[in-house]
Parts: C-alpha cells; sequence; structure tokens
C-alpha cells in the first residue's frame, strides 16, 4: 500500500530539490572534500594502529592521495595548514625517529652528563640501594617504586624555584593543570604542563615525544620532568621496518630501548629528576593487563638508571574489592570519584591525588621548604 | 557514531538511499530504519542496544494496555510506565551518586560501605530517550495520541538522528510524520545542508576551539589565573556550550529534514534573552516545555497561588538540573535558575500591581536587564561547568584574582568569544538569505559548496572530534 504524499507548503515548493539531486549533490561534496583533503586523510590513515584497519584505510586513501596530489589538488589545503601552522609533512614522506634505537644506539644507562650550573648541581642523586617512598593519598599500599634518591642541598626559593614540566598523553591532559596549580602553591615550584593526546612512545609517526622533550629541554631547562605514557602505546611498531606485534620479544626490546631513550635524554643533565608515572589501574581487564605489561618496562628501565623515579599509582586507585573502581575511600574513609566514566582517565579528584603523590616524592629528593616559610 | 566523521557521512549516504527507494513502502522502510539506528547506536555500544530495545518493548507494551484499559486501569498503567521509565534511569544514573552520599554520610557514624556502588556505564542518550518514552506514555493516558503501531514506536524511540542527543521529540510530532510520505522530489536541501554545515562549524571549530583555548585550562586550575582571564573563561563556556549543543541539534535536525523528517526548534538564540523565563523560552526548547507539561502543569502550574508557583519553580528547576546528572552541581545550577525566575516573577507582579514607570528610560532598561539575565546563565554555568561543588567555588573566589595573567586572553579567544555572542543579535532572517541563495544554486554548484565548506571547517577545527557535552546527560 503507498501513502499519499502530504501537502506540501509554499517554501517547501520553492526550495525544496529532488532526492536524486540531493544525493548528487551530496555525493560530490563529499568526492570534492575528500579529493581535496586527500594528504589529511591518508596521513590519518597511517596513523592508525597497525592491523587490518590500518592496511585497508591506507590501501583506500593511497591512489586517492597519489590521483589528487598528481592533479595538485591538494594544494589549496596545503596553503591553508600552512597559513594556520599546521603540521604540513607529506604522508609518503613521514619518518620513525625512533627506528632502530634498539639496533643503533648504545643506551647509556646511567645518564651522567656534567653539571652545567655550580649552585644547582646535584639536585638527586639517586642510591638504587635505598628503598621507594612509602604510600601517599589514601592508598593502603605502596605508590611509588624504582630508583630513590638522596636529598641534594640546594633549597629552591620563591626567586630560584624549582622548574617543573609535566608532558605526556591524554592522562596528562586531566592532571596536569591541577598539578600545576597544586604546584605553584608551594612558591617555590613554577610549573608547566602540555599534552598530546593520543600519543606515546610506539607511534612517533603520530606525534615525536622525542623531539619535542629536547625542545622543552633546550628552551625550558626544567629542574624536573614528570612524564606519563603507555596508554596508546600497547600496539604494533615497526623496527628495523618490521612490525613487531605487541609485547613480542621484539617489541619489548624496542620499547625498552625507546623508553630508555627518552628517560636518556631528559637525565642528560645531572641536575635534573625525571618522575616517570605508571599506568594506574584500568576498568576493562584486557586493557589493565596490557598497561601491566607497559608499567613492567617502565620500571625496569627506571631501575636501571640513577635520577628517573618510577611513580607506580596502581594502588593508588585500587578499589575497595582490590580491583578498578570509580570510587575509592580516601583517609577518611569517604568514597570520592577518582575516575572518569571511561575506566580510564583521571577525575580532577583523582588528578589531585595523583598530584600530590607526585609532589610528596619530588619533596624527598629536593627541599621544598622554603616555600612554607 | 559520531556527526562529525567520515564514518558517519558514509553510513549516512547508505541511508538516504534506502530511506528514499523504501519510504512508499512502510513495511520494508520500518524495519530498515529502526537496523540503521541501532547500527548507529550500536557503534558505541552493543551492550546498550538491549537496553535501548528492552525500553521499547516496555512502553509499547505499557501503552498498548493503557489505551485498551478503562479510565482508572490507564491511570494504573500510566503510573507503571512512568515508574518503569524512572526505574532503568534512577539504576543507571543516580543510584551510584545516592550510595556515594549514602555511605559518605553513615561512614560519619561508623558504618562501612552502606550501599553497593554499581558503576554502570550511562548509555549514551538515555535521559533523551526515557524522556521520550515517558513524554508517550502520559499522552497515551491523557488521550492526547494514539496508540502508535510496534514497529512505528520502535522508530520513533530509536530514531538515530534524535536517539542520543535531541531534540526531543513528542510521539504527537513524529507519529503524523511517520503515517505520511514525504514528496521525494521537495527534500529541503537547502535548509538541511545549511543547518548540517552550520552545526559543523559550531562544534568542530567554535566549541572546539574555545574548549582548548581557554575554557579547559581555566576551569581546571582557576587559581593560576587572573579574574578578567576567569570572567572570559566563563562567558566562552557559555559560548562553548551552546555552540556544542546547539550544533549538535542543527545537524540533527538537518539531517532529518534529509530523510523527510521535520523536528521541533531546540534553540532560539538564547543569549539574547532579557529575563530568565525568556531564556528558558529559547535554550532547550523541547526540553522545557517538556518540564512544563509533563512537570510544572501537573503540579499545579501558576494556578495555585503564588507561594505554590515559587514551589512548582523551584522543584521542575531542581528537577531539570538533575536531568542533566545526578551532582550537587546540577542542582544547584538548577536551584540558581529556580530561585532566580522565582524572584523575577515576584518582581513582575509587584511591579505590574503597583503600575510603577520602569526604573530605566528607552532602551537602557533593556541593557540592564540583558546583562543581569546573562551574568545570571553564566554564574549557573559554572557550576555546570565545574567537576565538583569546591572546583565551582574555586572557580568563583579566582575572580579576584589581580594577577596570575597566563596569557590565555588572546586577541582570538577574546574575538571569538564576544562575536559568538554579538551574532545571538543578528536580524533572524540572515539563515533564509543563505538558504534561498543556496537553492537557486544548480546541484553542482551545491555540492561545490558543500565539499568546500566541509574541508574548510576540517582545516579551522583542532585534530579529533571531541564527543558533544550533552551527549553524557
Amino acid at each position: 500500500m503507498q501513502i499519499p504524499h502530504p501537502p506540501l507548503d509554499a517554501t517547501d515548493r520553492r526550495i525544496g530539490a529532488p532526492a536524486g539531486k540531493v544525493l548528487l549533490a551530496g555525493a560530490l561534496g563529499l568526492a570534492l572534500a575528500i579529493v581535496l583533503n586527500s594528504q589529511q586523510l591518508l596521513r590519518e590513515a597511517q596513523q592508525k594502529p597497525f592491523g587490518w584497519e590500518r592496511d585497508v584505510s591506507v590501501a583506500v586513501w593511497e591512489p586517492v592521495e597519489g590521483a589528487a596530489s598528481a592533479a595538485g589538488a591538494h594544494l589549496p589545503r596545503l596553503w591553508a595548514d600552512e597559513a594556520f601552522g599546521r603540521d604540513v609533512s607529506d604522508p609518503g614522506t613521514m619518518t620513525d625517529p625512533f627506528v632502530s634505537v634498539a639496533a643503533d644506539e648504545a643506551v647509556d644507562e646511567v645518564g651522567g652528563a656534567v653539571a652545567d650550573d655550580p649552585t644547582r648541581a646535584g639536585v638527586v642523586v639517586a642510591d638504587p640501594a635505598t628503598p621507594a617512598i612509602a604510600g601517599a593519598g589514601s592508598s593502603d599500599g605502596d605508590v611509588a617504586t624504582g630508583a630513590p634518591a638522596t636529598t641534594m642541598p640546594w633549597f629552591p626559593t620563591s626567586s630560584d624555584p624549582l622548574r617543573l614540566h609535566i608532558m605526556g598523553d591524554s592522562m596528562v591532559q586531566f592532571f596536569g593543570h591541577v598539578m600545576v596549580g597544586l604546584a605553584n602553591d608551594t612558591g617555590v615550584i613554577e610549573a608547566s604542563t602540555e599534552h598530546q593526546l593520543s600519543s606515546g612512545l610506539s607511534r612517533p609517526d603520530f606525534y615525536d615525544w622525542p623531539t619535542r622533550i629536547v625542545e622543552v629541554l633546550a628552551a625550558e631547562d626544567p629542574d624536573a620532568v614528570v612524564l606519563m605514557f603507555g596508554g596508546n602505546d600497547a600496539q604494533a611498531i615497526v623496527v628495523d621496518g618490521q612490525i613487531a606485534r605487541r609485547f613480542s620479544d621484539a617489541w619489548v626490546q624496542e620499547y625498552s630501548a625507546r623508553v630508555g631513550h627518552v628517560m636518556d635524554l631528559v637525565t642528560t643533565d645531572p641536575d635534573r629528576v625525571l618522575l616517570w608515572v605508571g599506568q594506574p589501574i584500568m576498568e576493562d581487564p584486557e586493557y589493565d593487563a596490557r598497561m601491566q605489561g607497559v608499567n613492567e618496562v617502565f620500571e625496569a628501565e627506571a631501575a636501571k638508571r640513577n635520577r628517573v623515579h618510577y611513580v607506580d599509582t596502581r594502588n593508588l586507585f585500587r578499589g575497595p574489592n582490590g580491583g578498578f573502581s570509580r570510587y575509592v575511600a580516601d583517609a577518611d574513609g569517604q568514597l570520592a570519584d577518582v575516575r572518569l566514566t571511561d575506566g580510564i582517565h583521571l577525575s580532577t579528584i583523582g588528578g589531585r591525588w595523583l598530584s600530590q603523590v607526585l609532589l610528596d616524592e619530588l619533596e624527598l629528593l629536593v627541599d621544598l621548604s622554603s616555600g612554607a616559610q | 557514531m559520531l556527526f562529525p566523521t567520515f564514518v558517519f557521512g558514509a553510513f549516512f549516504f547508505v541511508v538516504f538511499v534506502v530511506n528514499w527507494l523504501t519510504r512508499p513502502h512502510p513495511a520494508a522502510w520500518r524495519p530498515l530504519m529502526l537496523a540503521a539506528s541501532i547500527v548507529f547506536y550500536g557503534w558505541w555500544s552493543w551492550r546498550f542496544v538491549f537496553l535501548l530495545l528492552v525500553t521499547i518493548v516496555i512502553n509499547w507494551v505499557v501503552g498498548h494496555y493503557a489505551v485498551m484499559s478503562s479510565d482508572q486501569g490507564r491511570r494504573w498503567w500510566v503510573g507503571l510506565g512512568v515508574a518503569a521509565n524512572l526505574t532503568i534511569l534512577g539504576i543507571f544514573k543516580y543510584w551510584d551518586f545516592f550510595a556515594v552520599e549514602m555511605s559518605n554520610l553513615l561512614e560519619r557514624f561508623g558504618i562501612s560501605n552502606a550501599l553497593p556502588v554499581l558503576e554502570y556505564t550511562l548509555p549514551v542518550g538515555i535521559s533523551f530517550y526515557t524522556f521520550q518514552a515517558m513524554s508517550y506514555i502520559i499522552d497515551i493516558g491523557r488521550g492526547n495520541v494514539r496508540e502508535m503501531a510496534p514497529l512505528d514506536f520502535a522508530v520513533y524511540l530509536s530514531f538515530f538522528p534524535q536517539l542520543v542527543a535531541g531534540p526531543i521529540v513528542r510521539a504527537s510530532e513524529m507519529a503524523p510524520q511517520l503515517a505520511a510520505r514525504p514528496d521525494p522530489r521537495h527534500v529541503p536541501t537547502a535548509e538541511a545542508f545549511g543547518l548540517i554545515l552550520n552545526g559543523l562549524f559550531k562544534k568542530v571549530v567554535i566549541s572546539s576551539f574555545l574548549a582548548s583555548e581557554i575554557v579547559d585550562g581555566v576551569f581546571a586550575d582557576p587559581g593560576a589565573h587572573s579574574g578578567p582571564e576567569v570572567v572570559l573563561a566563563v562567558y566562552a563556556y557559555a559560548v562553548q556550550i551552546y555552540a556544542d549543543f546547539s550544533g549538535y541539534t542543527d545537524i540533527a535536525i538537518g539531517v532529518a529534514l534529509l530523510l523527510g523528517f521535520r523536528f521541533p526548534q531546540n534553540f532560539d538564540n538564547p543569549y539574547r534573552a532579557l529575563t530568565l523565563q525568556d531564556f528558558w523560552r529559547r535554550w532547550h526548547m523541547t526540553l522545557s516545555r517538556w518540564l512544563r507539561d509533563y512537570l510544572y502543569v501537573p503540579l499545579g502550574g501558576n494556578r495555585q497561588g503564588r507561594a505554590n508557583t515559587y514551589r512548582n519553580l523551584m522543584i521542575v528547576m531542581l528537577l531539570g538540573g538533575l536531568w542533566h546528572g545526578s551532582t550537587w552541581n546540577f542542582v544547584i545550577w538548577g536551584g540558581i535558575h529556580g530561585v532566580v525566575l522565582a524572584v523575577e516573577r515576584l518582581v513582575r507582579e509587584q511591579r505590574e500591581r503597583s503600575g510603577a514607570p520602569p526604573i530605566l528610560p528607552g532602551g537602557w532598561g533593556e541593557v540592564v536587564r540583558w546583562l543581569v539575565t546573562f551574568h545570571v546563565v553564566c554564574l549557573a554555568w559554572v557550576f555546570f561547568r565545574s567537576e565538583s561543588l569546591s572546583a565551582a567555588v574555586e572557580m568563583l573566589g579566582a575572580l579576584a584574582n589581580f594577577d596570575n595573567y597566563a596569557g590565555t586572553a588572546t586577541p582570538l579567544v577574546i574575538a571569538v568569544t564576544f562575536g559568538a555572542l554579538a551574532f545571538q543579535f543578528m536580524p533572524a532572517d540572515w539563515f533564509e538569505v543563505l538558504r534561498d541563495g543556496f537553492a537557486s544554486l544548480g546541484w553542482v554548484a551545491q555540492g561545490a559548496v558543500v565539499g568546500v565548506s566541509l574541508v574548510a571547517i576540517d582545516v579551522l577545527g583542532p585534530t579529533g572530534v571531541a564527543p558533544f557535552i550533552y551527549f553524557q546527560f
């Protein structure tokens, strides 16, 4: 049975168009957008985790991008990106700055550059035999592990504050600002933060953290650095042109080398201390297992180095049943909503807890008491 | 599935073709459209598709038995239906809030872990589709709407353009459109493409820019920013949430138009309102009228004396706040609106009784009323946006910071914030002018405009698309 058309009003009759023409206009619009945007689409396809989805996406967009570029159709977007100061690297020329780190680089596992500022010489000297700091916040167990330290005779003051820089992936988005606030409140720390969503150390073709870290160190020369990576890192990586599946031997070797490389970049200056934050317990059991895997790499690499302090956060956010929980009791037994509903990121309260733990850790390494005077 | 993604573009391309090919044949169109909506919703989580289907079944069955019953029985069935919807909403949205608050209270008396915390993931759009379901049940009870066929009802409740963030479309608006057959020779292309592009621009460019450039940073650490920056961040959030939510609505209405359905408007330049009552006639209009027709009026509205009217306003706004989320912040947000609505009403009635002349002459009175209304709305947004009460208080306290300038008040942020606010005062027909101009183009030129606009939006917006703010409600 067919239903009759309802009466049209004058506007619909005047501006309406046949569905077929709408389809043509829409298809043309999408096609044009794809052609003009082909480099960006290919770049996004290449940045996907290695696997069949990436293979299909790249297979689809590569010929489109090739044809569009040959015709010069990519140029308007290129000009627009340049005008807005965007990354305009050709997707075909993207390189992996980490490639062959494990094979080629002789990692200096103890850091070891000469102090360039005698007034701040040796903010931290690690002592691998000394136990880690004990728990903070409301957690029942240890919060931090890794190479501990002895405090050095340098006292940051309001006129000569400790420069702290916090970097990482989306986890930092949710606690970086909070930590900056708490740190600045001490009066003797000058803190700053930056994050890059969906980034990590597995896919430098998506975001090149080593290069960025070198830039930050050169520009800001921080006395302390907080890094938090790993949430996006449990994925296949390229090792010498071959794809290594996550947690395969080749993957662990390469990822460990990358983590170590970043740790060494930061601690090349012996006056600088690095707090490396481990991933907290996660809601999804499979994802949580993967995060334990990357945490093991972090902990092992930190243990090899002076001035690198691995901060284990799993116990800090463990729920009453020992597993993941959004609600964790604080020191007064009051339940606090410490995680976001995605079961991954920290809430502001959770970010405050983590920030306090990190500041407590920092205080064990550097005497911050002059801020309280 | 997010609207501003390539995946949705491909999905909608297929749905558009299938829609117009099968629309003359309801027996084929209904299951296909239901399937499309389930795919759209299941893209987030297949688990919650079952909750949606259970909601559909419960409400249709209750509505069916309500129609078949006597007056007394009908009231019983309507009560059961409303209770069932509120129970579903309560379990997923409100139980943990209640359990945590009670547990923390009892902890002070030495009783630990008094109530279990369920920690269920909040299904996307649950507040929207349960409110639509309740409107159907209540309208059945009132005799305002006829019983819908099971598949029609399933398509109505799950219809993907409005499923996850409204507008809250009533059965009385959707049922006639489901029964009709729109003319495929007169699809309102220009209006639909205009709304979709406008919505994408608001979401991808305006909302994302303000969120990343000032709002997120200042709300995360207000103490590190100067008072003027905090004020600007609050203004920017007012623009961000409007651009985000009305952007979604524009896209939803545009997508529905391309499929031959016309949804009610949800926004009408809310920041040009001169009173809070006027604001609620312009902001989230489909929720406002839902609360008015299914809560305020049944409570007695303004028919039972002044005190009861104020009480009813407060109840409606407090529950309206709780509709958004189960935190004290949303309660306070609703409370601010309720108190100011009541005060506004009191002042207006007293002035009308006394016949007092306007306090300020000419347009100055309107300027002052606009300033007061806008800033009350902004004050309430501080609680709406802040993650906790203490964070909101910290934000308000930071208004008094006379140092700590953090450099977030860039000329571009200021221009976008105030430009977007000024745009609310544009003549109402700007959209019609553009729409008619677009309609006068041939399909090739229309396609070119759409393609170039999509790329321009992508260039101007940040990488990646954040979920719409109202998805969490």
